[in-house]
């Protein structure tokens, strides 16, 4: 299969994924009622149904899961290991301790842009911090020990909030939207990310035609013409930018960065310049797939989206780290990646 | 046409890994630097493909080029790492096509002349029947001539190789520098690095033998790998073998130096 067969497929399960999301809900509309809806036909609450209530949920999972699909893709051909995942970086995690503040505070009740605001913040920080931390001229590895200890303080930042929340209800409202939800999500969320989430996608795709060259390790891709600091600054500012879009309006969804270029590479090939594009339709169609499970599983409340995605990305994460052992193997007498 | 290089040195932190380097090679010629481990061959190379910061003059044509480590013209020079190593499991072909990144400006549309070289490349190298097969799974030796044939694709009138023979068996050693000779008679330059001396000697035009980071002597073969110069450099006692009419060296005992 072409790289070109598979965006075309990608893209038609991501609109037939997209309708079927549309489909669910508490009001049962048949998928006849939506299409008329969607045509704008039908009853003025069909309409407001599908237009206002469930349409911003599709496009905010087509989104989420694009991006953070597409920051995992830039990512691993950055560091040219298939284990890195944006969360590495520390940026969704600094977006989750902003956001989680905002709710602690009672600061995200009463203004409603509060809290993407406050974790996109936090998230510009931790970058900022990260860049400042490892310094100009870092090296991968030094980057990444730095993006450790920032998702570290991140991790601490959030249990010291939870551990001050000032009642049980902020806690378990906390605790919840670490879950990562789509739910109940509307245009103004969109809005509130689309600027980040589409910094990070023009950098992350502007970027991606080096990334071939630096396969053969970055002394050649610098020979060939690659500005590796400028490729660095691009990576680390477009995949915070994306993570900390997402993270503000839909909580933690964890993994999708991870595993998706890896269902893409059998079909692409493992040129990490052609991984990005399949990646971001897979990823969207992976996290709007997720988002029907979590309606449709029935349990007693709403099965969160970011507890479905870790539990079906946990294995596959086993998985890859058993077949990177073997790879290990292969290539030790060639040396191996980072 | 030809490189000029001046009283190059090169720090890392406060140790001097090059100093006084000087030599001057023209069009043509295929220049191997010998010396011990630790000699500073690599750092000459990459000081010479910018990349890294060096003091001194390093002239190209005539024109000096920047001392910053930043880099230098794309398309100007082809640098062949040691190791060959590769991060993903392309195809040979596409190894190759990278080499082509200082000219194409995507490698998704690569030009007539962009497939011409790299099928030039890939043919010169011998790598042709190897071009679908995943790079990961090619042997060493298949492997350096790969990443050799990549480095020809640049089309670079300068080609920098790091040991770009080690480890190969005697056969796909003397067809890498049979590549390399035939690259310098068409008009480029070549510098390699090598360990090994028969080698030098044998396929060289002229050789730079470093010792601890200074030229201990830079000379056509016979001229350079003197006894002598080998004692010195070496702490060996090298022999030397008559064959068509040149001498070629031999490691053949430590010298109790």
């Amino acid at each position: 299969m072409t790289a070109r067969t598979l965006i075309v497929m990608l893209a038609a399960l991501v609109g037939v994924l997209v309708f079927i999301s549309l489909l669910i809900g508490p009001a049962a509309l048949s998928p006849v009622e939506v299409f008329h809806a969607l045509a704008g036909q039908g009853s003025a609450v069909d309409r407001l149904i599908v237009w206002e209530l469930r349409m911003p949920r599709a496009i905010l999972a087509g989104v989420v899961g694009a991006t953070l699909a597409l920051g995992g893709a830039a990512l691993q051909g950055f560091v040219r290991n298939p284990l890195a995942d944006p969360s590495i970086f520390g940026a969704p995690g600094a977006a989750a301790f902003g956001a989680v503040t905002a709710i602690a505070t009672g600061l995200a009740g009463a203004l409603s842009y509060t809290l993407p605001l406050a974790a996109m913040l936090m998230a510009l920080a931790s970058v900022w911090a990260l860049l400042a931390l490892a310094g100009p001229r870092a090296s991968m590895l030094t980057l990444l020990l730095a993006g450790l200890a920032l998702s570290s303080l991140a991790g601490a930042a959030v249990s010291l909030v939870l551990n001050l929340a000032p009642n049980p209800y902020a806690a378990l409202e906390i605790a919840f939207w670490l879950l990562g939800s789509l739910q109940d999500r509307s245009f103004h969320h969109i809005a509130m990310a689309a600027p980040f989430v589409a910094a990070s996608w023009l950098l992350l795709l502007w970027a991606r035609g080096s990334l071939r060259a630096l396969t053969l390790g970055e002394d050649v891709a610098r020979t060939s013409g690659v500005n590796i600091g400028g490729l660095k600054l691009l990576t680390v500012l477009g995949v915070a930018a994306g993570a900390g879009g997402v993270v503000a309006v839909t909580g933690v969804i964890g993994f999708v960065g991870l595993v998706v270029p890896h269902l893409v590479r059998p079909f692409v090939g493992h040129d990490p310049a052609r991984v990005h594009i399949p990646a971001m339709l897979a990823g969207a169609a992976l996290v709007l797939a997720a988002d029907c499970a979590a309606r449709l599983i029935p349990t007693s409340g709403e099965i969160r989206i970011g507890v479905l995605t870790a539990i079906i990305g946990v294995p596959f994460f086993i998985w890859l780290v058993l077949k990177q052992r073997g790879r290990d193997l292969l290539q030790e007498q060639g040396g191996g990646a980072l | 046409m030809s490189l000029r290089v001046e009283n190059l040195g090169v720090a890392l932190g406060k140790r001097e890994i090059l100093r006084n380097v000087s030599f001057e090679i023209q069009r043509g010629e295929l220049l191997i630097v010998v010396g011990p481990n630790g000699a500073g061959k690599t750092t000459l190379l990459k000081a010479v493909a910018g990349l890294l910061p060096f003091s001194g003059r390093i002239a190209w044509e005539g024109r000096a080029l920047a001392t910053d480590g930043r880099g230098r013209q794309p398309g100007m020079l082809a640098y062949l790492p040691q190791g060959h190593v590769a991060h993903w499991p392309l195809s040979a072909r596409d190894i190759v096509a990278i080499g082509r990144a200082p000219h194409a400006s995507s490698l998704a549309n690569l030009s007539a002349a962009d497939e011409t070289a790299i099928s030039a490349a890939m043919a010169a190298a011998d790598v042709e029947p190897l071009k679908s097969r995943a790079v990961t799974t090619l042997s060493g030796g298949e492997r350096a001539r790969v990443m050799l044939a990549r480095a020809l694709a640049v089309g670079a009138p300068l080609l920098l190789a790091d040991e770009p023979a080690s480890s190969l068996d005697p056969a796909h050693q003397l067809e890498v520098m049979r590549v390399l000779t035939a690259r310098a008679q068409v008009g480029d330059i070549v510098i390699a690095t090598s360990h090994d001396l028969m080698l030098a000697a044998r396929f060289a035009s002229r050789v730079l033998v470093l010792n601890d980071g200074a030229v201990a002597a830079f000379d056509v073969p016979g001229a350079a790998l003197t006894a002598e110069c080998l004692r010195q450099v070496f702490g060996i006692e090298a022999r030397l073998f008559e064959a068509d009419g040149a001498a070629f060296p031999v490691p053949w005992g430590l010298s109790g130096k």
